[in-house]
């Protein structure tokens, strides 16, 4: 079974061991800035059955932001979006790689509670991982080079640093 | 034990290294002191000193004021390395300070953390926080940097607000904040709270100093959140193959053949 990814940022969604005043079983509520919507729905990345694209997903997402960070993640699996009755819908993903922005999807027609529970799930199920920044730069200028990510559709700032190592 | 130089700092904004000499201060010098008493009675008011339980030498090179005051009635270890950390500032007449930077630094950071609280931060990307930080680091340097630690230090702030402040202290380009933004995330892995203490440990990743590498050992070892622990070794990983890179290159340049 397949898996999806979506960005996240970790320490949102640490448990009551991380967080004291939390209860256990509880989910803080900032992480749900993490699962936030747009007309209702969320954007995540299919990620293959042996996760051999997942790190091309994860640089490619980097790649798309404004400078060097960590890429913190969570990955579950597809299964999930069936026993939440969630609906999905292929779309064209905006990342300077145009082969992980085939792998792009939009989970449609959410509600609060589908939401909520999709939270509630990541929560108990997901692998919540993080590639540092060190290692993301080095993975983006090298597939900058190997002409995996397209400099030019990536922001100034990005640019500008990677140039000068090509 | 003698004290064999310290550096005094003369206001919670502004710092004055003993070793590279200021104009702004002249009148201050570096000299032998046995006491607290002796030294208050050398430079006049009331005298507290910086300083670190490795050694008068951290303190003079970093030419940062840390937040924590301990009592002028703190007795004078023997031993350097078996105090805590003690923290001391000296505290002349405020006639004496020279206005290099205005009053409002500290409301102005102040308020930028305030607005910052309704922001949603995204790793990677700019924000109205992070560019208001920025301009603030540019303008003002360690000014600044001592605000920010007082606030940070005390946890004065919000604790999201806080870990957003480590990330960008660690990502931005300021040579001359430097040692004093690498001193403040080393600080901040003792921070009660657990998203300050990460992002101290991202800010620490994104200096890529092996410095930091003892105070996240220290972190480590009193960090009880797992997961934490774990983000904070992967740091440790990546400062100690930093400094194994560093060793093996400068080695090689030594090599006679």
């Amino acid at each position: 079974m397949p898996f999806l990814l979506r960005t996240i940022r970790k320490p949102k969604w640490y448990n009551h061991e991380g967080t004291p005043w939390l209860v256990e079983g509880e989910l803080q509520a900032d992480a749900l800035d993490d699962l936030k919507t747009i007309n209702n729905t969320l954007s995540v990345w299919w990620v293959d059955d042996s996760q051999k694209n997942l790190e091309r997903v994860v640089i490619a997402f980097a790649a798309n932001r404004d400078s060097f960070a960590q890429v913190d993640y969570a990955l579950f699996d597809k299964q999930i979006l069936s026993d939440l009755n969630i609906k999905f819908e292929k779309s064209s993903g905006d990342t300077p790689d145009g082969e992980v922005n085939k792998w792009h999807l939009d989970l449609v027609e959410l509600t609060a509670s589908k939401r909520f529970s999709l939270a509630m799930t990541i929560m108990v199920q997901a692998q919540k991982e993080r590639i540092s920044k060190k290692a993301i730069e080095e993975r983006i200028i090298e597939a900058v080079k190997s002409k995996q990510l397209s400099l030019d559709k990536m922001h100034k700032n990005l640019q500008t640093k990677i140039r000068p190592q090509i | 034990m003698s004290v064999a130089e310290t550096a005094l700092w003369t206001d919670k904004r502004l710092f004055r290294d003993v070793q590279s000499g200021s104009a702004v201060f002249p009148q201050y010098e570096s000299f032998e002191i046995e006491s607290i008493q002796e030294a208050e009675e050398t430079i006049g008011g009331s005298v507290i000193f910086l300083h670190t339980a490795t050694g008068i030498g951290d303190v003079q090179e970093q030419g940062v004021l840390f937040g924590r005051l301990q009592s002028e009635a703190k007795p004078w270890a023997e031993d350097f390395s078996e105090m805590p950390d003690v923290y001391f500032v000296s505290l002349p007449d405020s006639s004496t300070l020279p206005q290099d930077y205005p009053d409002e630094i500290d409301q102005e950071i102040e308020f930028l953390f305030d607005r910052a609280k309704e922001e949603i931060f995204e790793d990677g990307m700019e924000s109205e926080f992070s560019r208001g930080l920025i301009f603030h680091i540019r303008r003002y340097g360690n000014a600044t940097i001592a605000t920010l630690e007082r606030l940070i230090v005390t946890e004065q702030v919000n604790a999201e607000v806080a870990s957003e402040a480590m990330r960008w202290l660690g990502h931005i380009d300021h040579p001359i904040t430097y040692r004093s933004r690498l001193h403040l995330l080393e600080r901040s892995l003792h921070n009660s709270s657990a998203r300050v203490r990460d992002g101290a440990g991202l800010g620490l990743a994104s200096l890529d100093d092996p410095h930091a590498i003892p105070y996240l050992k220290q972190a480590i070892k009193r960090e009880q959140y797992q997961e934490l622990r774990h983000d904070l070794e992967q740091v440790v990983t990546q400062l100690e193959n930093t400094y194994s890179a560093f060793s093996v290159e400068n080695n090689s340049e030594t090599q006679v053949v």
